[in-house]
């Protein structure tokens, strides 16, 4: 009588996947690469069609050629590097900050009850406000971007994961107190797990806005980085050289985004997501 | 009265019936607070013989699976007590195993990792432990199962890796609470056989909670009639069909008498299976 459940189960697992998988992804990949080429090509055409002033917007080849001189210039690497660097120190320590918080608020519940109040009220202060106050502690070396950066990243972690933390299946709870689980066995087992996606939710509002944080606080004061070079390039009226910024601060954002994705998929293996099979 | 009858009848049909391995004495609890009380169990007494095989079955709300959360350590009860083998039932033991409702799988585990859960929890020898699982999969039809998701097995396959998991800490008594509520009646029907078979095997005792009459009578040696509000034991009802119980079981005329009797406490009622 078991052997009729097995097929049925079996089934799912061994369904193969639609024959024409392949071809539509590939369909997809050349639309999109169509679909860039033509967005170039119209910013390309309009800015030459309508004679923009090179003051005010720069035609992508004028970009391409800005963007060439100043590698051949050795420009960028050095604030390239610096602005990473922000951004990752300041994305880790905030978010490690902000997990640990997390998960001692959700194991000392006083303690959570007592400072809620006061994290709520911070966390709806723009954090980028806060930038001239950094710049007067720490100057205008990396430190207070970095500082900025992590003040920016820990709150979208905190809340995540202490929303996450929160979750308690009575269930599971059950199962790990039938089988005398300790607290750590628990937390390591159950509520880690439970709150990973809720976690990975944080990390990916953090991730955006920690590049936005090391920007802003480049603008509000700083000696090297990209804000600093986008705003030499603003102060030469070089747009061509605003638009290199722009992409490679794109490019940067969007590493990151990939990056953090990821890392979730790997670790949260298990959940299953909208659009897993593209 | 019936109730003393009836264990009366299993002690003298049981040899080894001497102590019994779970007791509940006067036990009963109430929910709620002191203005709006609510009494879930009044004055519960029952005892299960190792090896037995006990089925309760009663309305929803009854108190039912009150009872068995006493049993499992997970509540006290606020009158009377529950032990195990002579001991008060404090907390949570490992000869007391449990299966829930719903199979509980955690979804970042495969089944033989979730299987094995208690042994990793006791920091019990890992490659023991999981040869051990194997060979219990292996016992309840799911060879070759070990390594899949649980999202990916079937309802009744994710019991009956719950149930297995359940009989890795060696229990001697395994608690079921509406094991099979959530599963379709094929698949229902087919698991009772399932569980006749490993607790026939296994010789644990077994205190199951059940809606369905038919599944009670068909499993236990002692069928436990509960009537809600306060939950009390309404009947005891001996089981008088030899082992191992086997699809004929269904149609013997002493299955068919169980189910009656037991069936008149509900209908008195007003109807409430």
């Amino acid at each position: 009588m078991t052997d009729a459940a097995v097929p049925l189960a079996v089934a799912p697992a061994a369904r193969r996947r639609p024959a024409s998988r392949g071809r539509v992804r590939w369909t997809n990949r050349a639309l999109s690469a169509a679909l860039f080429v033509g967005v170039i090509g119209a910013w390309e055409a309009l800015v030459r069609l309508f004679d923009v002033s090179p003051l005010m917007f720069a035609a992508p080849s004028a970009v391409l050629e800005a963007f060439m001189r100043g590698v051949s210039r050795g420009l960028y690497w050095e604030h390239l590097g610096v602005t990473v660097f922000e951004v990752v120190a300041g994305f880790s320590i905030g978010a490690s900050l902000g997990f640990l918080l997390a998960v001692a608020v959700s194991e000392f519940e006083r303690a959570g009850r007592l400072l809620f109040p006061y994290l709520v009220a911070i966390q709806s202060l723009p954090k980028v406000a806060v930038a001239p106050f950094v710049i007067l502690w720490l100057g205008f070396g990396v430190e207070s971007k970095v500082l900025l950066v992590a003040l920016i990243t820990f709150f979208p972690v905190l809340i995540n994961a202490m929303s996450g933390l929160a979750i308690q299946d009575p269930q599971r709870m059950d199962l790990m107190r039938v089988f005398r689980a300790t607290r750590w066995q628990t937390f390591r087992y159950v509520r880690l797990p439970s709150a990973a996606p809720a976690i990975f939710a944080g990390l990916n509002v953090a991730a955006v806005l920690a590049l936005t944080g090391a920007i802003v606080a480049e603008f509000v004061g700083a000696q090297r980085g990209l804000g600093v070079l986008l705003l030499q390039a603003q102060t030469n009226l070089d747009t061509a050289g605003m638009l290199v910024i722009l992409v490679m601060l794109a490019a940067i954002g969007l590493t990151i985004n990939v990056t953090v994705r990821a890392v979730e998929r790997k670790v949260t293996y298990w959940v299953a997501r909208r659009g897993d099979a593209p | 009265m019936s109730a003393a009858a009836a264990l009366a009848d299993v002690h003298a049909a049981r040899p080894d019936g001497a102590r019994p391995i779970l007791r509940f004495e006067r036990v009963g609890h109430v929910f709620g607070t002191e203005s709006c009380p609510l009494r879930a169990l009044d004055c519960v007494d029952l005892d299960v013989a190792p090896g037995e095989f006990v089925a309760i079955v009663g309305a929803s709300g009854c108190g039912k699976s009150t009872l068995l959360r006493i049993a499992a350590g997970l509540i006290s009860p606020r009158e009377g007590a529950a032990s195990f083998d002579g001991a008060p039932i404090v907390e949570p033991r490992g000869e007391i195993g449990v299966v829930f409702q719903d199979a509980v799988m955690l979804p970042w585990f495969n089944v033989i990792d979730n299987v094995t859960l208690p042994a990793r929890l006791a920091g019990r020898d890992m490659s023991a432990a999981r040869a051990e699982a194997e060979r219990l999969l292996e016992n309840v039809g799911l060879t070759g199962f070990s390594q899949s998701w649980p999202s990916s097995l079937s309802g009744g396959m994710r019991q009956r890796a719950a149930i297995v998991r359940a009989l890795m800490t060696k229990p001697r008594v395994l608690l079921m609470d509406e094991p099979f509520g959530a599963l379709d009646a094929l698949t229902r029907e087919r698991m009772n056989l399932e569980l006749a078979r490993i607790a026939e095997q296994s010789r644990v005792a077994v205190l199951l909670i059940t809606h369905s009459i038919a599944e009670a009578a068909f499993l236990a040696d002692r069928v436990v009639v509960m009537t809600p509000r306060p939950g009390r034991i309404a009947e005891e009802i001996p089981v008088p069909i030899p082992r191992p119980r086997t699809p004929k079981t269904l149609s013997s005329p002493d299955f068919a008498a169980v189910c009656e009797r037991a069936r008149a406490h509900f209908l008195e009622d007003g109807g409430s299976e």
